[in-house]
C-alpha cells in the first residue's frame, strides 16, 4: 500500500475539515467512513493488533507451562508461529498507514488485563492443567476471531479486507484443532456452527 | 463474551438449525464461539444488499450447491471415522445456500437453482473422495476471498466472511483426514 494510503488518509482527514464533506461527496473509503463516524482503518488494525499480542502471550503462556499432553505441543507451536506472523504483518499494514504500532510482547499483567478486557475467562499463569490450556486457547481465538469480524464491517482498503479474511479463516482453522484436542472425534464441537463470527 | 465452555451445546443448536430447514433467508443461528445472538443481529443487517452484487451471490451460492452434490455423494464413502464430519459439513452447507439465497433476495435477486447434476469426477477409494472434498472447499475458499473485499455494505462482508471461515475450518479438517497439516499457513488463501 505504501505511500498511496497515507496520502489517502490525509486528504480524507483534509476533505473532512471543509464544508464538502457531506457523504455523498466523500471521494476516498476514509471519507465516507469518517463522515458516518465509522472508525479509521488504523484505528481498527490497531484493535485487531491488540488481541493478536495477547493471543500470541496466551501460546507461549500455554507452551511454557508445561500441561499440554505429549505431542501437542507439536500441533500447537506452528500456531504460535502462525499468530507472530500475524502480529508482523498488520503492523506493517499500520506502518504502511503511517501509524505506530507496538509489537512488543505483552508481560502478563497486561496480558491480564486484557483478557478481563475481552471477558476471557481463566488465566494466563494458572496453567496447570492441559484442560485449562486448551479452553484458554480456544477462547483466545475466538476473541481473535471476533476481532476480525468486527473488523471486516468497516475496513475500507481492499487489500486489508482481503488479509483480515484469511487471517480470520486461519484463526478458525486454529479454532477448530484446538477444540478437537479438547473433544477428539467430535466433530459437533470442533466445527459447532455454520456460521463463524467469533466473540467480542 | 467468552464462554466457559467453548463449544457450548452445539449439537442441540445444530439440531435447532436442522429442524428450522435449511434455505430459510437469513437463518438465524450462532456464531462460532459468538453464544446464543444471531448472525443477523451480529452483522446488524439493516443495512440494504446491493443489487449490483447479485451475480456475485448468486456465483457463490452456485459453488455452494457444488459442495452440497459434493458431501451428498462423498459422505457415505468417506472412512468411517470421518463420516460424522461429512453429515454436519453437509448441514453447513445446506445452511450457507440458505444464508447466501437469502442475500440474493434481499438485494432484489432470483437465487440460482442448483445444477441437474456436478462435475465431481469418479474418485477410488477414501482418499479420493477426501481428495474432491479438499479440491471443493479450496474452491469455496477461493471464490470468497476473491468475492468479500467486493461486497457492499461492510455486513454483507461480514456475513459472507462468516461462511468463509466456517468453510476454512472444513477444509482444516479434511486436510487433516488427509493426513495433511490442518492449518498449513497464517493465511488462508485455499491455495494450499
Amino acid at each position: 500500500m505504501g505511500d498511496g494510503s497515507t496520502r489517502r488518509e490525509w486528504l480524507s482527514r483534509t476533505l473532512l475539515t471543509g464544508a464538502g464533506a457531506a457523504a455523498g461527496l466523500a471521494a476516498t473509503p476514509e471519507a465516507a467512513r469518517a463522515a458516518t463516524a465509522v472508525p479509521s482503518d488504523s484505528d481498527t488494525l490497531t484493535k485487531v493488533l491488540e488481541v493478536e499480542r495477547l493471543v500470541v502471550l496466551g501460546y507461549r503462556q500455554v507452551l511454557a507451562s508445561g500441561a499440554l499432553a505429549k505431542g501437542e505441543d507439536a500441533v500447537i507451536e506452528p500456531f504460535l508461529a502462525h499468530e507472530l506472523e500475524h502480529v508482523s504483518t498488520v503492523a506493517a499494514q499500520l506502518a504502511a498507514l503511517g501509524a505506530m504500532s507496538d509489537t512488543a510482547p505483552l508481560d502478563v499483567k497486561t496480558g491480564a488485563a486484557l483478557l478481563g478486557k475481552y471477558h476471557v475467562p481463566g488465566s494466563l499463569t494458572d496453567l496447570h492443567a492441559r484442560a485449562d490450556c486448551l479452553r484458554l486457547l480456544v477462547n483466545l481465538e475466538s476473541v481473535a476471531e471476533g476481532a476480525y469480524f468486527t473488523a471486516l464491517k468497516t475496513l475500507g482498503h481492499a487489500e486489508l479486507v482481503t488479509l483480515c479474511a484469511q487471517i480470520m479463516g486461519c484463526e478458525a482453522q486454529h479454532w477448530t484443532v484446538i477444540s478437537g484436542l479438547r473433544n477428539p472425534g467430535i466433530y459437533v464441537k470442533s466445527v459447532p456452527w455454520p456460521f463463524v463470527t467469533g466473540s467480542s | 463474551m467468552v464462554s466457559e465452555d467453548p463449544e457450548g451445546d452445539s449439537a442441540s443448536r445444530r439440531g435447532l438449525l436442522r429442524a428450522a430447514g435449511a434455505g430459510v433467508a437469513g437463518v438465524i443461528v450462532a456464531g462460532c464461539g459468538g453464544g446464543g445472538s444471531s448472525l443477523k443481529a451480529q452483522v446488524g443487517g439493516a443495512q440494504p444488499v446491493l443489487h449490483s452484487d447479485v451475480e456475485m451471490l448468486n456465483h457463490l451460492l452456485d459453488l455452494e450447491h457444488w459442495a452440497i452434490a459434493a458431501y451428498t455423494a462423498a459422505t457415505p464413502l468417506l472412512p468411517p471415522a470421518t463420516v460424522k464430519a461429512g453429515q454436519l459439513f453437509l448441514n453447513d452447507e445446506l445452511s450457507h445456500a440458505g444464508d447466501l439465497a437469502g442475500l440474493v433476495r434481499a438485494a432484489g435477486g432470483k437465487p440460482i437453482k442448483p445444477r441437474p447434476s456436478y462435475p465431481l469426477g469418479h474418485p477410488r477409494g477414501s482418499g479420493e473422495v477426501l481428495g474432491v472434498l479438499h479440491t471443493v472447499e479450496q474452491a469455496l475458499i477461493t471464490a470468497y476471498l476473491d468475492a468479500i473485499p467486493r461486497l457492499r455494505p461492510g455486513t454483507v462482508k461480514q456475513q459472507v466472511a462468516s461462511i468463509f471461515a466456517n468453510d476454512a475450518q472444513h477444509l482444516a479438517v479434511v486436510r487433516a483426514a488427509l493426513h495433511l497439516p490442518a492449518v498449513p499457513s497464517a493465511f488462508v488463501t485455499g491455495r494450499d
